[in-house]
């Protein structure tokens, strides 16, 4: 059995938009076309009916013992044809390529706040992101991690309506790892946890359903630099 | 202290297995299992971590699905696809890797990870390094390297070493992905395993040897470097060990 090598994510470079989202969707437009308003992904997906959320272990600074997991509702696409966008993806026509600009794109917006993307959410989901940032649809987690600057997708499954997909964004300062629910074209609910950052990141209070919780056994673990190991292999810290 | 003790049982273990002399003991290979002695683990438990599915997990539930994921990248770096499974042991606390058809298998003892939960704070990345080491003894398996390297040096160190390698491998990519990736947690877990009994046939590395494995492989990860590219790196630089 020969070794395939290095994992198929793909990954895009999220680059300050000089002439706004249009120029982006003019861009894609001339070449492969790239909207994620028209985001179908089941038109390439096989249909199962097997969703799952999905996160790594460790993919925080906490670890698997610390989550925080916010949990909010959906989001839609829509809000990506407005007129600026703080980031934009290499045209890709591959229905991963649309979850990773769907995902980077999601991440800028909630970032900076930017309101058009309220066009983007359902309707509760609209709601419940009001709600989480005051009407601002700008979460001090993710500000504190600076602009995305990168975006991969971990993996996609579909469902009947839709696709669930889990992401990770790059910040300038940290990480927020994403996972997505897109129904009928629609983010019908979506999730993120940030690491990293300039400033403790407490989870806004929300009535999101089914948030892992923390096992009973949990313990606040050191961050790496105040043990052991990163005294003895301190280039690996 | 206690880091040590849990280390010296498990880590990315086999160290420390105890086992009938009529038994595995015969045909215990480093952390190789061979398929008959795989066979011989009690209430085998496979853990399908690929298409959504989920078989007989840890008992945890969350931390199932984490683990889910974590193999399923695993797979995908190592370009291997194991069947994973839990299961009891009858002494010790242990994990291992057997080259089954069709595509191998790793067995995680259940005592094992119920220890690396009491008593690690980041029992998440101690997980890791083990599932990662034991990925790697599959791509060897896969490849052939595994009697290669050993041929001719009485002990299964040079291909314990080459796992470390591409555990290393594993941390830094993941490192470079996420700069608060606690990586050096993987390199001080195989460095504890390490041992001395360099004359015994599952010398598996002094700790030393071993941190250093995790070391060089972890600055291909940090590099860049693709799992072809640190394989081959890893296999030169465990030969001359």
């Amino acid at each position: 059995m020969a070794s395939t090598g290095r994992s198929e994510h793909a990954r895009a470079t999220i680059r300050p938009a000089s002439g706004g989202l249009q120029t982006a969707m003019r861009r894609s437009e001339s070449g492969s076309r790239v909207n994620l308003c028209r985001l179908h992904p089941m038109a390439e997906y096989p249909r199962r009916v097997d969703v799952v959320q999905q996160y790594h272990l460790s993919d925080h600074e906490g670890g698997l013992v610390n989550r925080t997991f916010l949990f909010a509702s959906a989001l839609s696409i829509g809000f990506c044809v407005g007129p600026q966008a703080s980031a934009q993806f290499q045209p890709d026509s591959s229905p991963q390529a649309q979850m990773q600009q769907l995902c980077g794109n999601i991440a800028t917006a909630l970032t900076v706040g930017d309101q058009r993307a309220a066009y983007a959410f359902a309707p509760e989901a609209r709601q419940m992101v009001g709600a989480q940032t005051g009407g601002t649809g700008r979460y001090p987690q993710l500000a504190a991690l600076g602009q995305p600057v990168g975006a991969y997708v971990s993996q996609g499954q579909p469902v009947p309506l839709g696709v669930v997909f889990s992401c990770q964004v790059q910040h300038h300062a940290g990480v927020s790892v994403w996972h997505f629910a897109i129904v009928r074209g629609l983010v019908h609910r979506f999730q993120f946890q940030a690491s990293g950052g300039r400033q403790p990141h407490p989870a806004p209070s929300t009535t999101a359903p089914a948030a892992p919780q923390p096992s009973p056994d949990a313990q606040e673990p050191g961050t790496p630099s105040r043990t052991e190991a990163c005294a003895r292999f301190p280039e690996m810290c | 202290m206690r880091r040590r003790d849990f280390v010296s049982l498990a880590g990315c273990g086999c160290a420390a297995i105890s086992v009938p002399a009529s038994g595995l003991a015969q045909r215990y290979e480093g952390c190789r299992l061979s398929v008959s002695a795989y066979a011989d683990l009690r209430a085998v438990d496979t853990f399908a971590y690929a298409g959504g599915q989920r078989g007989g997990g840890s008992g945890d539930r969350v931390f199932d699905r984490a683990l889910a994921e974590t193999l399923l990248r695993l797979s995908q770096e190592f370009g291997v696809s194991p069947r994973f499974s839990f299961f009891d042991e009858r002494q010790g606390e242990n994990a291992y890797a057997s080259p089954t058809e069709p595509h191998g298998e790793v067995a995680y003892g259940r005592g094992l990870i119920g220890r690396q939960r009491r008593e690690q704070a980041r029992y998440d990345v101690h997980v890791i390094g083990v599932c990662a080491h034991e990925f790697a003894h599959i791509a060897q398996f896969a490849r052939g390297t595994n009697d290669t390297l050993n041929r001719g040096t009485g002990t299964v160190k040079r291909s314990e070493l080459h796992a470390d390698y591409l555990a290393g491998w594993f941390a830094g990519l993941r490192k470079r992905e996420r700069p608060s990736f606690p990586a050096a947690e993987i390199a001080q877990a195989l460095y504890n395993v390490g041992d001395n009994r360099v004359w015994s046939r599952d010398h598996h590395g002094t700790h030393e040897e071993r941190g250093e494995a995790v070391r060089n492989g972890f600055g291909d990860g940090i590099g860049g470097a693709m799992f072809d590219t640190a394989f081959q790196r890893g296999f030169d630089w465990a030969r001359r060990m």
